[in-house]
């Protein structure tokens, strides 16, 4: 049905539900192939108008020009008029005009309507709608290529919007009314809304215009190592990632008036009010941050939990942040346990103490010990704590998230030599790894072909053989203990990028939440179109949503003879939607948990990969689960598809109805 | 006029499919590729898997007796060394008309053996001190079993894989050395174990070449010095390794030419052809 | 007389290959003499249910997953009720299994002799006898045979095998050869090159199919005849030899290799040479140098298994598997080609076709189905008997499995009777012919 319109039987008359309340007149509205939209009634002229009126609004080919759709008769109303409609009508007929003429019979709710002229043989469907909610209806998905109901009824509505002023001096110089549906206010508050926002997007471009010809000045910084440097740190990534989106937005949207696309307006709009939110929760927290010191509590709690336990006794368990037990000291613990024989592995002992002594080493340049005043890393961080604390209050001014990678920053750097044992340990593990797999294929008499890509037999010499076999020995017995602090540290690691995943997944979230769009969803329902924008009513007391708003439907009861009149009504769009239409695309390829452990059984490693990999996990479970809801939603809706559709076709399927 | 029955598939329609001629499994020949084996040239031969045998008992042998102290580390490190190296001199002058490596070339990679087996063997002395005995030896036992499962006996069969023996029998020498107290004592297993299953064979089978009464004099002196040595450790291992060499030798010799008027092989058109050049 | 057949075996569409186009013609022609025929074969992937090919030849695809080699996990009693509802449903009277390495062909015909179904096996292929693989099969192949009432060879070389190693009555057995779509195999000699002459090899480069020769020849008729160039279609592992001897004699534009050809477009390749070459150290028919010889090429083939009694010897010259020999043979073709004393291709075409029809077959096999529905029926006694002569230890074992089928079967038969087994409704085939319906109940010996 939605293919050929243009040689279909049918024809859909939309109608606006005001329409049917005002006097007798002349319906001016929109043609498209295969459907008219109203948008105007216009009060019967003189029959000396007639010609002036028609040649006008004669009806064109031209898909956006008013045009002269049909007559509305409310006979009830006004009786004494009768001659006027029915010279009006004689008139159409004579031109040979297809005219939908809209009767009202004896005061009964329906409109009724015959055709003549050349809509005789098609078979027409009224749809009567509410244009106040319609009109100004905002779309999550761009319909603009489909031409589908809404669209012709929001173009036509927008047609008559640029028309709509020469429409009106030409009615007021023949001594005419013309009543309109469509209110021309914008309320206060959109209004205020639309100011605010032309003027930050004003500023936005003038701020990155000024930006970039600072980056000009600058001189020859490499763009490779400033994008390297931005990305780095969670926090500029975070910064400059808002920075990009507002502008690409800003720049689409400019010419701020002018844009129809109201997609990309509400896409502004979230982000607009995204980074007010931002903005207000940053400052919130920071201002209780800032408050009775609680910064410098802050950090020097973080301190001794990340500090050896040896000094400062009298700092003990008085604020209510300490904890107990802190880090490096757990990990010495942890160290001294696996040099034993950690839940009675076998573990080669002079191995085992080595590394034990080794990893112990550092934990000792880590922390340092205040005692023989030699200065550790934390020794060393221990008076830019509480100003990093400090700053990161600060950063509230720029947004809740940015806190929030600086917090992930943070911990990353605190944990740094977490990082650095699990870096050797993953080294030395996947050397090994590879020795013995190179070393058992020599057992076995092979050899790796690299340019055949397979494995292939070989006569080694005695020599080789005896050192591979040697060497083989010694890795395999000694893997075991490699094995264990490899597994140890991984999963120490593992927690650590879990915790910044974490934040990172809730800055993400953050920077896709559709504030806006929420808050007009819960406010004005009506605003707000999904894909399953309209539900058509037969009967008008018959609630039967029919969840698609391109094809209409076969009603329930159809008189023989008559048009289907059909009532249409908003759908506002359901959450997932919402959260559909303003998350981001995810273009990356797609991980599970399986590669992840295959990596990490192999000691892959890259750190952007492990934390984009731990985010993107997290993030699939709860976009999965939101996707399974929206399914459910889908196979209901077509569920009464079925049902409806399978009662034969009797409404619209031939011509044997005229 | 009715034609002969032709074993074609494209005439014969007179007859039915079922048909059975005279000259059906014609073609059938049975046990053409037979050999005729001589008793005593068997026996001979199979002195190779008594040779191996023996080997692998006189190393493990040996590797008791340092364990029980018996002998010191410094002690079997210079027979060997000294064996090792008439072992190679014989070698020279048996091989003398035959190409091969120099002498140079030779002496270089046992310097390398010698430096890399001391280097290695403190590593190798504590390699398996947390697993429990009883591991190390099934291990060892599976590694040596390989080791003559492998071995190269002269015989052109897929299962030969000269790697994987030697390789398996080195494997077993660092399990067993790691079971010994100093570094000595570890170097010396992997000393011994080089000597014997590296370096023996390829004099074993020069001396096959030689003359066939060689063979016989070898198979017959190592099995005495394994049944004798086994007979210090204990009673019926020794008896039981002589009964399982008489065996070997003559009892599967003689169960083998026996077997011979039962086979029963069957040749025809429908194997599987050789090609021949 | 009109028999209900089901087709067992575990080489089905959409796997393509020898067994399986002779599975599907075969049905087709003797659904075109009124048989009703169906097949039962395991899943392929998503390939699971009933499916209906050509004229309504109803396909079960059971259940079972193929386990190596194409091949479902032969266990003997868990495919019993399953068999036995179809045999029942189908009202089968005829049981056909094709192909010793099909276990799912075994246990069916086991499971149809346990019900009192006739059971008939094709085999299709050369086995040994002195490989561990043989001889395991090889007493399957007693075992299963021992029970069926006839067995088709493809050839008589086929026949003497099969009887040595199954050791059966060799009236038991019934030689008829395998056949080629004439229509499809037509000779075009205008896509022949005009001056240069083609060998085309269509063959997986394996180590059965002679590769190794084939590598070893093509450099030498290479060198003797500059204006002979080879298509090679086919891949396997052997493909890498191939491509070596291509580098090492630099015969790239002489030697294209073409990988594998798909089925349909076999016959574009074929006719685009002048000789066909097949080097394979085992064939029970070949039916590659049948589909060249109605092709109009002229064929050269190594001397093995049943190949020497399928073409007339002027279609085919024949040489021991040596390289020496196949370069002399492939010579002689090429000479007489150069005389022009070579077949004519249309002839050629016309002799074969008319040799080795798909009717032809379906006309042979008929025979047998109806030698067989007159036979009598063997008692349980009997059977046993035969099984306990497939061996001293064998024997016993085997006769103990087929008790305990037995067993099995009267249990299911009394857990789902054959009372309460709907009936399939029969598709109205196409026929040739309309022939009297046969009016012997099949259900009356099922229990």
């Amino acid at each position: 049905m939605e293919a050929d319109e243009a040689t279909s039987k049918i024809c859909k008359v939309f109608v606006p539900s005001k329409c049917l309340n005002g006097d007798s007149g002349i319906l001016l509205g929109l043609k498209a192939p295969g459907a008219m939209c109203v948008t105007s009634v216009l009060e019967i002229p003189r029959s000396n108008h007639w010609r002036s009126l028609y040649s006008r609004y004669k009806q064109t080919n031209h898909e956006n020009c008013t045009c002269i759709l049909g007559v509305w008769d409310n006979r009830v109303d006004s009786i004494q008029r009768n001659a006027e409609v029915n010279q009006c009508l004689r008139f159409a007929h004579d031109l040979q005009l297809p005219i939908v003429h809209l009767r009202k019979v004896n005061g009964a709710p329906q409109p009724q309507v015959s055709s003549c002229g050349a809509l005789c043989d098609k078979d027409i469907v009224v749809v009567i709608y509410d244009i106040d909610t319609l009109a100004n209806a905002v779309y999550l998905t761009d319909r603009s290529q489909v031409k589908s109901n809404l669209s012709l009824i929001t173009n036509s509505f927008a047609v008559y919007k640029e028309t709509r002023s020469e429409m009106l001096q030409w009615v007021k110089s023949k001594g005419l009314t013309l009543r309109e549906f469509v209110s021309h206010q914008v309320p206060l508050a959109s209004q205020l809304q639309n100011h605010v926002l032309r003027l930050f997007c004003w500023f936005f471009m003038n701020l990155s215009t000024f930006l970039s010809l600072l980056h000009r000045c600058v001189g020859s910084l490499n763009g490779y190592f400033v994008r390297l440097l931005l990305s780095l740190p969670a926090c500029l990534a975070q910064v400059s990632h808002r920075y990009t989106e507002i502008r690409q937005l800003a720049s689409r949207c400019l010419p701020f008036s002018k844009t129809r696309d109201t997609i990309l307006r509400l896409k502004l709009k979230n982000a607009f009010w995204r980074h007010i939110v931002d903005i207000i929760l940053g400052v919130a927290v920071m201002l209780w941050l800032t408050k009775d010191g609680r910064s410098a509590l802050l950090a020097e709690s973080a301190m001794t939990w990340a500090q050896v336990w040896t000094d400062h006794p009298k700092k003990k368990c008085t604020s209510k942040f300490c904890f107990k037990q802190n880090v490096a000291s757990q990990l010495q613990e942890l160290l001294h346990w696996m040099m034993g024989a950690p839940a009675g592995l076998k573990l080669n002992s002079e191995l085992a103490h080595f590394l034990g002594k080794f990893f112990l080493y550092h934990i000792y340049v880590w922390t340092g010990n205040i005692l023989i005043f030699h200065p550790g890393y934390l020794q060393f961080l221990r008076p830019f704590w509480s100003d990093a604390v400090w700053c990161i209050a600060l950063s509230g001014c720029l947004g809740l998230s940015v806190q929030l990678s600086l917090v992930q920053d943070l911990l990353s750097m605190m944990t740094l030599h977490i990082y650095c044992f699990y870096v050797y340990a993953a080294r030395l593990y996947h050397l090994q790894l590879s020795g013995l797999s190179s070393l058992w294929r020599l057992f076995r008499g092979k050899k790796w072909n690299s340019l055949r890509q397979r494995v292939d037999s070989v006569s080694y010499g005695v020599d080789q053989l005896f050192v591979g076999t040697l060497l083989f020995t010694i890795l395999l017995f000694l893997l075991p203990t490699t094995l264990m602090f490899y597994s140890v540290f991984a999963a120490l690691r593992s927690l650590v990028l879990l915790a910044q995943a974490s934040c990172q997944l809730a800055v993400q979230i953050f920077n896709a939440l559709p504030i806006y769009s929420a808050f007009l969803r819960v406010t004005r329902p009506d605003k707000l179109s999904g894909k399953n924008g309209v539900c058509f009513y037969h009967d008008f007391q018959q609630y039967l949503c029919l969840f698609q708003d391109d094809v209409l439907l076969y009603a329930l009861q159809q008189a023989p003879g008559q048009p289907l009149y059909l009532a249409m009504q908003f759908v506002p769009a359901c959450w997932t939607k919402l959260w559909d239409s303003s998350s981001p695309s995810n273009a990356a390829p797609s991980n599970s948990w399986r590669s992840l452990g295959s990596k990490l059984l192999r000691a892959i490693e890259n750190r952007d990969q492990l934390i984009g990999i731990y985010a993107e996990l997290l993030h699939k479970r709860v976009s999965r689960e939101m996707e399974t809801r929206h399914e459910r939603q889908i196979v209901q809706s077509s569920k009464w598809q079925t049902y409806i559709s399978s009662q034969p076709p009797k409404a619209l399927a031939g011509s044997d109805r005229r | 006029m009715k034609n002969r029955w032709r074993k074609v598939l494209y005439e014969n329609h007179d007859k039915p499919d079922n048909y059975i001629d005279e000259t059906f499994l014609d073609d059938l020949k049975k046990n053409l590729y037979v050999r005729k084996y001589d008793l005593w040239t068997v026996i001979r031969e199979s002195g190779v898997v008594t040779q191996q045998i023996s080997c692998v008992c006189i190393f493990v042998l040996l590797f008791i007796y340092m364990k029980e102290d018996k002998i010191s580390p410094q002690m079997l490190v210079a027979i060997s060394l000294a064996t090792t190296f008439v072992g190679y001199l014989f070698f020279c002058w048996l091989s003398a008309s035959e190409l091969r490596r120099s002498a140079w070339a030779d002496l270089k990679s046992a310097g390398a053996f010698l430096t890399l087996s001391f280097g290695l063997s403190p590593i190798l002395m504590t390699l398996t001190s947390t697993i429990s005995t009883d591991t190390v030896y099934a291990m060892t036992v599976a590694m040596l079993l390989t080791n003559l499962l492998f071995h190269d006996y002269g015989a052109n069969a897929a299962i030969v894989s000269q790697s994987l023996s030697l390789n398996a029998a080195i494997f077993s020498a660092v399990c067993l050395a790691s079971r010994l107290p100093t570094r000595w004592h570890a170097f010396a297993t992997l000393a011994l174990a080089l000597q014997i299953f590296a370096l023996w064979p390829s004099l074993r089978i020069c001396l096959k070449q030689k003359h066939w009464l060689n063979q016989c004099l070898t198979t017959l002196l190592l099995t005495v010095l394994s049944v004798v040595g086994m007979a210090t450790i204990s009673f019926t291992g020794a008896v039981l390794l002589a009964l399982l060499h008489l065996f070997i030798s003559f009892g599967c010799s003689t169960w083998l030419i026996a077997l011979q008027p039962l086979k029963n092989n069957i040749h025809g058109p429908w194997d599987e052809a050789v090609i021949s050049n | 007389m009109i028999h209900n057949i089901c087709m067992v075996s575990d080489f089905f569409y959409p796997n393509m290959g020898g067994v399986e186009s002779h599975i599907f013609q075969l049905s087709q022609c003797l659904m075109e003499r009124g048989h009703k025929v169906i097949i039962v074969t395991h899943c392929y992937g998503n390939r699971n249910g009933v499916r209906y090919l050509t004229n309504g030849l109803k396909v079960y695809y059971l259940p079972i997953y193929p386990f190596y080699n194409q091949c479902v996990l032969p266990t003997v009693f868990p495919t019993l009720p399953l068999i036995r509802f179809i045999l029942l449903r189908e009202k089968i009277s005829i049981v056909h299994g094709h192909s010793s390495f099909s276990t799912l062909a075994h246990e069916a015909m086991f499971h149809a002799r346990t019900m009192g179904i006739k059971a008939i096996f094709t085999d299709h292929s050369l086995f040994g006898f002195a490989d561990g693989s043989s001889i395991i099969t090889n007493k399957v192949l007693k075992y299963s045979l021992a029970g069926t009432n006839h067995v088709i060879c493809v050839s008589h070389t086929s026949k003497e095998n099969t009887v040595l190693r199954a050791a059966i009555n060799p009236h038991k057995v019934s030689v008829i050869p395998n056949a080629i779509d004439g229509t499809i195999f037509t000779p075009d000699p205008s896509k022949r090159h005009p001056c240069r002459l083609r060998v085309i090899v269509m063959c997986r480069l394996v180590y059965r199919k002679g590769a190794d020769l084939l590598a070893a020849i093509i450099p030498q008729i290479c060198s003797q005849h500059p204006d002979v160039d080879f298509i090679i279609g086919g891949d396997g592992p052997k493909r890498i030899v191939i491509e070596e001897m291509r580098e090492s004699h630099s015969l790239q534009d002489r030697v294209k290799l073409l990988g594998t050809v798909p089925h349909h477009q076999v016959r574009d390749v074929l006719v685009q040479g002048d000789f066909f070459l097949n080097t394979s150290l085992t064939e029970a028919f070949c039916i590659a140098i049948v589909e060249a010889v109605s092709c109009g090429l002229q064929v050269i083939s190594t001397k093995v298994g049943g190949v020497p009694e399928v073409l007339p010897i002027d279609f085919i010259q024949l040489a021991p598997p040596s390289s020496k020999a196949l370069v002399a043979a492939l010579n002689a073709a090429i000479d007489l080609r150069r005389q022009e004393k070579h077949v004519d291709p249309l002839v050629a075409h016309q002799r074969v076709a008319k040799l080795y029809t798909w009717q032809n077959v379906a006309m042979r096999t008929e025979k047998v189905y109806n030698a067989m529905a007159e036979e009598p029926e063997i008692e349980l006694r009997d059977r046993l008997l035969r099984y306990s002569q497939c061996g001293p230890v064998a024997g016993k074992i085997f006769i103990v499995i087929a008790v305990i089928n037995y067993f099995f079967l009267i249990i299911v038969a009394y857990w789902s009777p054959a009372e309460h087994i709907d009936i399939a409704t029969d598709f109205p085939h196409k026929l040739k012919s309309t022939p009297q319906r046969w009016t012997r109940s099949a259900a009356k010996r099922t229990k």
